[in-house]
């Protein structure tokens, strides 16, 4: 069976003659979730933008499940749950008005929905804030809103970019747990960040982008054989790789 | 730099954004509502005033409106928020800079009352003593005013508290009130001697303020603010403004209407945009207004002119489409729409239907409103035909074609 999110030899950006990211290629299968780590401006951002669709690759190909989205747009965005890294609401929406329109969007049935719903505004304690507008929530309650959109649909792939930014504590283990849940039952994670610690505790593969390319990929080991550094940690491996990379 | 050249290239960039927007308002449906309203202001003025009883207080209810006028004289100044830091250090050298102000402000709203004056001299001649040199006299005495309150309110300013603005706000509406209603009679004596006395003032009490207190820079940016915040809603209703925020209102009543749509994936943007047109401080309050505006013009035309009232309906449920059809780039800003997998056909049908829906409506509403005159009722079904007429017309065509057009 084809991976679920497969990227090969990707080159996008802004313009054809200056490429933000350079002949790009991993893949994300199901019941896995991958870090997707980088400076600022290694191009995470740009990458995120292809695989949702957003641009155009100037080369190579993404594929959702063996099919790019030329050849059936509906089905790869409905495999597709996006959590951006800065909140975007619609202010004329409620919190629970947001829940159903991503519900009717992605096609989720009536009581499903509803149902999925509760949980979540259990789970990530917004039960005050139902019938709120965004303009009377915070950083933090924006960013839940975003996270409850992407878990409501139950997307086979989640393409979550720096969730952690705002949330309290309480929030970013209800977002954690969340994930596993979803990891088990068979989803697949990509997930974009720089707080590394967290991604090396709950990432089961790494993609270490550097100035548009992918510097190295694989398992926690794989990354220390790479470097010939075993027994160290994520952010000791990253900080390598930027001044090595940079030499 | 210069005070006198930061004040003309401030004037220059806030000019040619406003002409920008006015253009923008001019393509949107402004030109043809003025261009309506003008006419139809000079084909009712003569009947107008013809129909205004004569006990009617035309003296008092022009004292008052002037006496506002008057008062009401805020400072254009052009500050920014920036000017906290860099124009501070120069505040002694900005004589220049504020003089100019003064004057600007002097003249823009002096040709306001200039302008309202003129329209009314047929009422000021009609109705009150004086006569044509009556008429000029007191305009250019009315100007004049004007630049007597724009020195003392920005006298006013310089005092720390708003409670002491408005004190002297209110006072010196009382002041013109007097001037107004004597210069109004030409009572030339009286208003001379409240001139003078107006004059007295200034040069004494107001004086003394002036040297007692310093300029509020925060007083100047926050009016500055107030007043360009005045002129962007002005300009947002009838064209997009992305620099203010937009007030959501709750309105459940009607919000709630599109609760009740089916569950389904092709009604998804009928619920956005329903909920949008519902909440949104643009769309609902604009259809209101139309449809308000619309309702008194039908109301108020002559009964042998019935094609009249078939006219301002189909223009008024066009212009409603205008105005509706822009909750089509509502969220263009926000990147959901194309991300959710809904076919974008979907969305455009979705305002479509939306906007058939709010101009039948507004039919409806102006069908009743003809039914409601004297008119014979065959005139009310034809302004029911024309209304769903440019109803399905505008949804049809012209809808796609702005679509297309963006």
């Amino acid at each position: 069976m084809a991976s679920l999110l497969n990227i090969e030899d990707l080159a996008g950006g802004y313009s054809p003659n200056k490429p933000v990211i350079k002949g790009v290629s991993f893949h994300v299968e199901a019941g896995e979730i991958v870090g997707l780590i980088g400076l600022n401006g290694a191009g995470k951002s740009t990458t995120i933008k292809h695989i949702l669709g957003l641009m155009e690759p100037i080369d190579g190909v993404i594929q959702v499940r063996g099919k790019t989205m030329g050849e059936d747009m509906e089905s790869y965005r409905q495999a597709l749950g996006y959590i951006p890294e800065t909140p975007i609401l619609y202010e004329e929406l409620t919190l629970w008005e947001h829940l159903r329109l991503t519900a009717m969007a992605y096609g989720i049935d009536d009581k499903a929905w509803q149902k999925r719903a509760e949980q979540l505004i259990e789970t990530f304690q917004m039960k005050k804030m139902t019938h709120w507008f965004p303009s009377h929530f915070s950083k933090g309650m924006r960013q839940k809103v975003m996270v409850m959109c992407a878990f409501l649909v139950e997307p086979e792939l989640y393409v979550v970019d720096e969730p952690f930014v705002g949330l309290d504590p309480v929030g970013i283990k209800s977002l954690l747990e969340r994930m596993i849940m979803m990891k088990e039952q068979g989803a697949g994670i990509l997930m974009s960040t720089h707080i590394l610690s967290t991604a090396e505790k709950h990432c089961d593969r790494f993609i270490l982008l550097h100035n548009g390319y992918v510097y190295m990929q694989g398992t926690i080991e794989a990354l220390r054989q790479q470097a010939n550094m075993p027994g160290a940690d994520l952010d000791t491996l990253y900080i390598e790789m930027t001044k090595e990379a940079s030499v | 730099m210069n005070p006198v050249d930061l004040w003309r290239e401030r004037f220059r960039n806030y000019w040619n954004e406003a002409i920008r927007y006015i253009r923008l308002m001019a393509n949107s449906g402004l030109a043809v509502a003025t261009l309506g309203i003008l006419l139809i202001i000079g084909v009712y003025y003569q009947s107008f005033l013809d129909w205004l009883p004569a006990d009617f207080p035309v003296l008092q209810v022009l004292t008052v409106v002037f006496a506002f006028l008057l008062t009401r004289s805020p400072t254009r100044t052009f500050v920014k928020e920036g000017d906290l830091v860099f124009l501070l250090p120069f505040e002694a050298r900005l004589g220049p800079y504020m003089r100019r102000s003064l004057i600007y402000s002097w003249l823009m709203q002096g040709a306001v009352i200039f302008l309202l004056f003129f329209l009314l001299a047929p009422l000021y001649m009609d109705r009150l003593p004086g006569a044509e040199t009556g008429l000029f006299v007191t305009i250019a005495v009315l100007v004049l005013a004007k630049l007597w309150n724009v020195v003392a309110e920005w006298v006013e300013i310089r005092q720390q508290f708003s409670v002491s603005h408005w004190r002297h706000r209110w006072l010196r509406f009382v002041v013109n009130l007097v001037f107004v209603f004597f210069l109004l009679q030409t009572a030339w004596v009286f208003t001379g001697i409240t001139a003078a006395i107006m004059l007295a003032v200034l040069g004494t009490y107001y004086r003394q303020l002036y040297f007692n207190h310093f300029l509020k820079w925060e007083t100047l940016l926050q009016q500055e603010h107030r007043r360009l915040n005045a002129f962007y809603r002005f300009a947002n209703a009838f064209t997009d403004v992305r620099h203010i925020g937009q007030t959501v209102r709750k309105r459940s009543w009607l919000a709630e209407r599109f609760e009740r749509v089916s569950h389904r994936k092709a009604n998804t943007y009928i619920y956005l945009y329903g909920k949008t047109f519902a909440r949104s401080g643009n769309y609902f309050g604009l259809c209101l207004r139309l449809g308000l505006v619309g309702a008194l013009l039908i109301y108020a035309s002559p009964e042998a002119w019935a094609w009249m009232i078939i006219a301002i309906v189909g223009l008024f449920i066009y212009m409603t489409g205008a105005q509706m059809a822009t909750i089509y780039f509502h969220h263009k800003v926000l990147l959901w729409p194309s991300i959710y997998p809904v076919p974008d056909s979907a969305r455009r049908h979705a305002v479509k239907s939306l906007v058939r829906g709010v101009l039948l409506v507004q039919t409806l509403w102006f069908t009743l409103i003809t039914a409601l005159t004297p008119v014979p009722i065959v005139v009310a079904a034809l302004a029911f035909v024309t209304g769903v007429a440019v109803s399905f017309y505008y949804t049809r065509f012209s809808l796609d074609k702005y679509f297309a057009a963006t």
